[in-house]
């Protein structure tokens, strides 16, 4: 098929099916679709997450230092870990 | 400036609306005077626009903006003014409010509320930006005192003086946040008779109340408690100097179940239904 | 620079970078010193950053853990300043952080789940767009196809790892209890809005090639021909479709004909 025939046939479709309504997302053939929603981040208040007060901040700042190896569903992905763990526990790197 | 006041607003109480409760206050359209948002988290359309105007067919809403810096010395960012205007015509909020404080300056970017020097400089600084502001917008913007863990040895007035001094030369209204003022009573020996007695209660347009936590002797604005019995005790003085005006309880982190903040919401209705101005 | 600048900017710069505090700032208060107050402002700078970051990134924050992410997100704070008033334009350059971050270098696919979570970011707080009107297109003869300038609003990603279903599997809605296994394979993935849902879907090698060659402004008369070159069964109907109902059509222009 040369160039015009390919571009008449395939937007003389997408016109055809688009117009009539045909073409909507709902049969959609590969499509993955998942909603997500968020918590808008601007807000008005100080912040309690992290290090709550000044004094604590100073000590909680060193031992999340320490907490440096991922701890969370990463574990359950197979294949995931390409070097062993042993390299991995971080020193401090302030 | 003759600018349209802010008179949409209720007099009634109302509750900041944040994400865990937008579903449930949709599906139950608890009785509520208004509700306030945060101006920045609906830039943009998609979800969160679609949701604020179906809230808007149910509520007033007042829009509360955190990201203007109207004392900064970076140039007022005009995207974002214009981003406002935007959301402005598609909310018609009943109320545009904004921080006395800065977020910006000399290539830095500081994402908080921050306090800055009471001066003449600073004065005829945040007034141009009001201006500005209110000229855009067409209408009355109301500017909140701020809480404070520091202040400044160069001020040569006031928060309160400042504030005062705005409206003159602006035309603003004044949101008046009852706890911040308890926070600076508490953390910077502010006089808050002083601060009640100096700024003109006709520009009084909205009353704030939060929770805060005490952090090092310091009272950390986190809005993540009921609000304290000294603070309930502020607002009922205010109650009675200024009069009653329509009241926002905020609640922005450890965010309760919506009845927690509702009954917030009605404490607030109780005190301004028993004040007569 | 004005007094109030040098104050403002000497006040960002002990929040921000740790330099000594002005002398301008009153040393002492009733309950407190002026080095707890300034602690108080840095972990609120700090701590609104984190939560943007973990706003932004939510599926990296289940994969390394609250703990390991705020440690992650501290470090990104260090080497990137912010430099938006809003919350929801930090951390655009987590991918590139990541592909350097020694402590992630055992989870080699984090760099492009952050790319991923990045474009359903940007997607979910885009502004809205009107949809291509066919209307308007069905004006065009067929002889200006080949001349037609697409504008799409999808970001197609490319990853060496079955990013998408990792990502899939920590959607709220989906049960917790998941299998996947890196060795899945390479993919391809379309990060596009429709309405309010922000979508991620699979795209065909020969799919991605044409709309990348059409992201980069080439008509589309040449995108199609350059494809079909080296996809010889590149299906341009079910491509355009396919946009379509992503609603990642947006509008079109035509190209001058030289």
């Amino acid at each position: 098929m040369n160039k015009q025939a390919i571009l008449t046939t395939a937007i003389g479709g997408l016109l055809a099916l688009g117009l009539a309504g045909t073409a909507s997302a709902a049969d959609h053939p590969m499509e993955k679709c998942f909603g997500i929603s968020k918590a808008g981040m601007n807000d008005c208040s100080s912040k309690k997450s992290g290090h709550s007060c000044a004094g604590q901040a100073t000590k909680n700042s060193d031992a999340n230092d320490f907490v440096s190896v991922p701890k969370g569903t990463c574990n359950k992905i197979a294949g995931g870990v390409l070097m062993e763990s042993g390299d991995m526990m971080m020193k401090k790197a302030m | 400036m003759n600018l349209p006041a802010n008179d949409l607003l209720p007099c009634s109480a109302g509750i900041g609306l944040r994400a865990p409760h937008y579903r449930e206050v949709l599906d139950t359209l608890p009785a509520l005077g208004w509700v306030e948002v945060h101006n920045e988290n609906f830039f943009g359309g998609g979800a969160p626009l679609r949701t604020l105007l179906k809230v808007r067919e149910h509520y007033p809403v007042s829009l509360h903006g955190v990201g203007m810096g109207l004392a900064s010395t970076a140039p007022l960012n005009e995207q974002h003014l214009s981003a406002l205007q935007r959301l402005c015509d598609a909310v018609q909020p009943v109320a545009i409010s904004e921080h006395l404080c800065w977020n910006s300056a000399d290539g830095f970017v500081v994402n908080d509320l921050l306090p800055f020097p009471y001066t003449m400089e600073a004065l005829s600084h945040v007034a141009r930006r009001i201006d500005r502001v209110q000229e855009k917008l067409g209408r009355q913007l109301l500017v909140e005192n701020l809480s404070s863990y520091l202040s400044f040895a160069q001020s040569e007035m006031t928060e309160g003086e400042f504030l005062a001094e705005l409206v003159r030369r602006t035309g603003c209204g004044i949101l008046f946040d009852v706890e911040n003022l308890y926070v600076n009573v508490c953390n910077l020996g502010v006089d808050a008779r002083a601060f009640i007695d100096v700024i003109p209660h006709e520009a009084v347009k909205e009353y704030h109340l939060a929770g805060y936590s005490v952090c090092d002797g310091c009272l950390v604005d986190t809005h993540n408690h009921p609000v304290y019995p000294e603070v309930w005790a502020l607002y009922e003085y205010v109650l009675q100097h200024i009069g009653p005006r329509p009241t926002l309880i905020e609640w922005d982190s450890d965010i309760p179940a919506l009845p927690v903040l509702l009954a917030e919401a009605a404490k607030a209705q109780l005190r301004m239904d028993g004040c007569h101005e | 620079m004005s007094d109030l600048n040098q104050t403002l900017s000497l006040f960002a710069r002990a929040i921000v970078s740790g330099e000594a505090v002005s002398t301008e700032i009153i040393a002492a208060y009733p309950n407190y010193s002026c080095d707890t107050a300034i602690e108080v402002y840095r972990n609120n700078y700090r701590g609104n950053l984190h939560d943007a970051l973990a706003c932004a990134y939510p599926v990296i924050v289940q994969l390394v853990g609250d703990d390991f992410f705020r440690f992650l997100a501290k470090k990104y704070i260090e080497y990137n300043q912010s430099s938006s008033t809003n919350m929801h334009d930090y951390g655009a350059v987590m991918a590139n952080f990541l592909a350097d971050f020694e402590p992630v270098r055992q989870l080699p696919y984090l760099p492009d789940m952050a790319r991923l979570e990045w474009a359903c970011h940007v997607a979910y707080y885009a502004d809205d767009r009107v949809p291509l009107s066919l209307e308007s297109l069905a004006q065009i003869p067929a002889a200006r196809y080949a001349d037609l300038v697409l504008q799409t609003a999808g970001q197609v990603i490319r990853s060496s790892f079955p990013v998408a279903a990792i990502w899939q599997a920590h959607q709220s809605a989906m049960s917790e209890d998941f299998h996947l296994d890196l060795s899945d394979g390479p993919g391809i993935f379309l990060v596009s809005r429709r309405d309010c849902f922000v979508e991620v879907s699979e795209l065909s090698v020969s799919d991605a090639d044409w709309l990348q060659r059409i992201q980069s402004g080439q008509s589309l008369g040449a995108a199609t021909m350059e494809t079909i070159e080296r996809y010889p069964d590149f299906d341009l109907q079910a491509a355009l479709l396919n946009l379509l109902a992503c609603a990642a059509l947006t509008s079109f222009s035509l190209e001058t004909t030289t």
